[in-house]
């Protein structure tokens, strides 16, 4: 349950919950709705399958994710877009540490 | 990058859920026998247990997804639809066993029941059937899901028992009793599986 509160606490990842509703989304659609990159991305699609809010697949070149939440799941995301930070205030996500290689 | 089996972790936690129910069941059973419960808290228990199991499957129902294809985003709102009146329904039923008298508890409970468990499965399938796309996909017992196929063999019997307590009401026990052994036969020579698939296959 930790990896949900976690997982629903990012109004970036909540966000990417609610483009969802609309249906499955490619990776590459779900990134051109904010202003960070690709890594970052990455780091939050990754928290969000760890908590199996959404499932992933690939399909030929892309990774399409689809809404997997339970109802009480949906309930708590509900309360967290209530209570907690709207989609609109979200402040862009610190980038994950860069390998040093880089 | 694709998940290897997605709806493990899910179908995991409704597998505990599921048989921690069943173990409550047979507990308090077990308890009635050894005459350690009577007779009327035993039944509020396993009946309040029966809508907890109702909710419990109503929450995970929209977990337990299909492939993404272009009817995803519609079916996923069926099954949410579903999920919350089957939960809303199956706590009703546990509140009304658990906190009513038990002649008021008997006659409502069931009624309440079977009302909600229909008006979910009538939702479920009237926004399914305006999806677009393969009838397999749409067939919530279809192959590819089969923990959909157990979850909706459960709701099916859930909601058979609901209508025995029902018959059990009316018509008294031996009708019941009637009642539930042609339901399990039915289940059991797999009569229950192609009635439900083909209510909820795509005309």
């Amino acid at each position: 349950m930790n990896t949900v509160f976690k997982a629903l606490s990012d109004p970036t990842r909540r966000e990417v919950l609610t483009l969802l509703r609309d249906g499955p989304k490619s990776a590459g659609d779900l990134s051109a709705h904010f202003a960070v990159s690709k890594p970052t991305m990455s780091a939050h699609f990754a928290v969000l399958r760890e908590a199996g809010l959404v499932r992933s697949e690939k399909q030929g070149k892309s990774v399409i994710y689809q809404l997997q939440m339970s109802v009480l799941e949906d309930a708590l995301f509900g309360f967290t877009n209530m209570f907690g930070l709207s989609p609109a205030d979200a402040t862009p996500t610190p980038e994950p540490p860069q390998s040093k290689g880089q | 990058m694709t998940d290897p089996a997605p709806n493990k972790p899910a179908a995991r936690v409704l597998t505990i859920a599921v048989v921690g129910l069943m173990i409550a069941f047979a507990a308090i059973i077990a308890a009635k026998e050894f005459n350690l419960v009577d007779q009327a808290f035993a039944r509020r228990g396993v009946s309040a247990l029966l809508g907890l199991l109702l909710a419990v499957c109503g929450n995970y129902l929209p977990k337990l997804t299909r492939q993404p294809d272009a009817d995803t985003a519609l079916l996923g709102r069926a099954d949410r639809a579903a999920g919350r009146g089957l939960i809303l329904t199956g706590l009703a039923f546990s509140v009304i066993w658990l906190a009513a008298p038990l002649g008021t508890a008997t006659a409502i409970a069931s009624i309440v029941g079977l009302l909600g468990a229909s008006a979910c499965i009538a939702v479920w399938a009237w926004i399914a059937r305006r999806a677009e796309g393969g009838s397999a996909r749409l067939a919530i017992t279809a192959t590819d899901t089969a923990v959909r196929a157990a979850v909706a063999m459960i709701v099916l019997s859930i909601f058979v028992t609901f209508g025995i307590f029902e018959i059990d009401r009316i018509w008294g026990d031996q009708a019941a009793q009637w009642s539930a052994i042609i339901f399990s036969l039915m289940i059991a020579f797999g009569g229950g599986a192609p009635v439900f698939t083909t209510l909820f296959r795509r005309g």
